[in-house]
């Protein structure tokens, strides 16, 4: 065992750069700070890619005494982290370019930390690593949403998201700790060999607490009242990360931490895992249905994907792994445009997030328009899109374990799903346009556009992410020996 | 020192934190309780490290110290910003969004 830090360099790269632009901050005149800030974050992101990249292999690496596991399944996932964030960023220069916020600085390294804690949240195996990356993201996030000056929204929903998200973190200590009391430690790998010779009960305890932590996190059913006001609040840059990189770094975690280690007992919490995954999909659902504005609306399809996931960890290891990091692919490129789009649309202030405000879109813009159409139909998972070769999977991964049931819930809550997607596309191709006028930014543009492209490009293709996902679970499995 | 008794002191405090966040409409009570449930796992930590004999207990508890330091300084800011907009603390008055 040894230190072996050159793994955790794109992690030391982003926090260096992210240091260095505090002080950066100090010195700069306020009219260059937001171009300079966004260069440098996009070009800090990019080398990050390219690091993560060159370092993903199929054998899994362990770094600073095994307290941090690398595996292609981290690595796939830190690419999906890194992407998002990159996307954020281009993002986000367009919408502070429209705000005048006082704080650019602060916004971009602090989007940076995010980035940072949520890249070792999927890389820890040990629990105390788990839960400072965890925070590190989230409070990170809690300062994103409420930084910008005068907007009350972001701060009622930041600090609702504050308080849910603390009481969540707090159970998932409190589990932690009766887990290292039942083992003795709290390395993943030693607590597994541990766990196989305890008795269910006591174990049953611990699942239960650090599960609900998660579940604070994701936004499950019994624990997902900050969701929509979160959504809602946050500025819409700070959303698209929320929803893309936090949460995706999240259920990495979640599986590994989860399968090595109650995965021997599954028949014990397979049922409460089970409803609480049927009531998220269908709760989402039926929520969304009657919602007018866009972004509180992908909040509730947010919870109800989540629900979709998590029906998943009730098929074998092998297959859950695979189809979770194939859904988590496409739901990346699928929040990231949905997001994206929206912030193009609220140029004018509030009231792009309206769904009114839609009407007329395709004699404005018809290009996207038509990304629109391809994003919200490859969220409800409509053939030639990613977003249905993700259900096809999950749904493939529940029938051949033997859930049949959950299985047809799942596609009964993507058919309800169904109706609130259409909305925006009838109000999208309406001809009475209310004519507002808007100018999407270079950078927004771009990202919506590619992350649409990836959408359509990877439906088409399915077998590359298959592959991917293959190699994910490849090396996750051979982490686990 | 015996599990049972650590289990009844931390589980005490966490009882005594939840339903501080369930029934307060206060802000800053809200944040006592949130306190509370850290440190009965803090509790919970520090005895277990003591009955196995090895320090991962021990050393986690102050992580989870500094970051509930960490947790309290961002969410009093956050308090403090809504309460120049809204000149109240009180969990109630905070429902602009909704539905």
């Amino acid at each position: 065992m040894e230190l072996n830090v050159g793994l955790l360099s794109p992690e030391i790269l982003l926090t260096g750069i992210a240091v260095f632009m505090i002080l950066l901050d100090l010195i700069t005149p306020k009219r260059f700070k937001n171009k300079l800030f966004s260069v440098i974050s996009s070009v800090a992101v990019g080398v990050a890619i390219i690091l993560t990249l060159s370092k993903i292999s199929p054998i899994p690496q362990k770094a600073f005494n095994g307290f941090i596991t690398k595996e292609a399944f981290t690595g796939i996932i830190d690419i999906l982290v890194l992407f998002s964030g990159l996307f954020t960023v281009l993002v986000s220069h367009d919408f502070i370019e429209r705000k005048k916020i006082s704080y650019i600085g602060e916004f971009y390294y602090t989007l940076l930390f995010v980035l940072v804690g949520a890249m070792l949240l999927a890389g820890s195996s040990e629990l105390s690593t788990l839960f400072v990356s965890l925070e590190v993201a989230s409070i990170s996030t809690y300062i994103l949403m409420s930084l910008f000056k005068g907007d009350y929204r972001g701060k009622e929903g930041a600090l609702k998201y504050f308080i849910t998200g603390s009481v969540g973190a707090a159970l998932l200590v409190y589990g932690m700790a009766v887990l290292y009391g039942l083992t003795g430690t709290t390395l993943y790998g030693e607590i597994a060999q541990a766990a196989e010779k305890l008795s269910p009960l006591p174990l049953l305890l611990a699942a239960g607490l650090i599960a609900a932590g998660f579940l604070f996190k994701t936004g499950a059913v019994p624990f997902h009242g900050w969701m929509p006001d979160a959504y809602e609040g946050a500025p819409t840059p700070v959303t698209l990360l929320m929803g893309s990189a936090v949460k995706v770094a999240a259920f990495a975690a979640f599986i590994k931490l989860f399968i090595p280690i109650f995965y021997h007992f599954q028949a014990e919490w397979e049922k409460a895992l089970g409803v609480i995954a049927v009531i998220s999909m269908f709760s989402g659902a039926l929520l969304a249905l009657n919602q007018r504005n866009v972004k509180r609306m992908l909040a509730y399809s947010a919870i109800s994907h989540t629900g979709i996931i998590i029906a998943t960890f009730l098929s074998s290891p092998a297959l859950t792994v695979f189809s979770v990091v194939f859904y988590l692919f496409a739901y990346t490129f699928m929040t990231v445009a949905a997001f994206g789009l929206i912030t193009i649309l609220s140029a004018n202030g509030i009231k792009g997030e309206e769904i009114e405000s839609w009407k007329g879109l395709y004699s404005k813009n018809p290009l996207l328009s038509l990304s629109a159409v391809a994003i919200f139909m490859s969220l409800a998972g409509i053939p030639p899109l990613v977003g249905f070769w993700g259900k096809f999977y999950i749904l493939l991964a529940l029938v051949k374990s033997g859930e049949v049931l959950l299985a047809v819930s799942v596609l009964i809550a993507s058919l309800i799903s169904l109706y609130f997607y259409l909305k925006p596309v009838v109000y999208i191709f309406m001809k009475e346009g209310t004519g507002e006028k808007f100018i999407p930014g270079a950078g927004e543009y771009v990202a919506t556009i590619v992350s649409t492209a990836a959408i359509v490009i990877f439906g088409l293709l399915p077998e590359v992410i298959a592959q991917i996902s293959i190699m994910g679970l490849s090396s996750f499995l051979r982490s686990l020996t | 020192m015996t599990p049972f008794s650590l289990f009844l002191l931390s589980g005490l405090l966490l009882a005594i934190g939840l339903f501080g966040i369930v029934a307060r409409r206060n802000v800053i009570s809200l944040f006592f309780g949130l306190e509370l449930i850290l440190n009965s796992a803090n509790v919970l930590l520090v005895g277990f490290s003591k009955l196995h004999g090895n320090y991962y207990g021990e050393l986690f508890v102050f992580f989870v110290l500094a970051v509930a330091a960490a947790e309290a300084a961002v969410g009093l800011a956050i308090v403090v910003a809504i309460y120049r907009m809204k000149r109240s603390i009180n969990t109630e008055d905070f429902r602009t969004l909704r539905w």
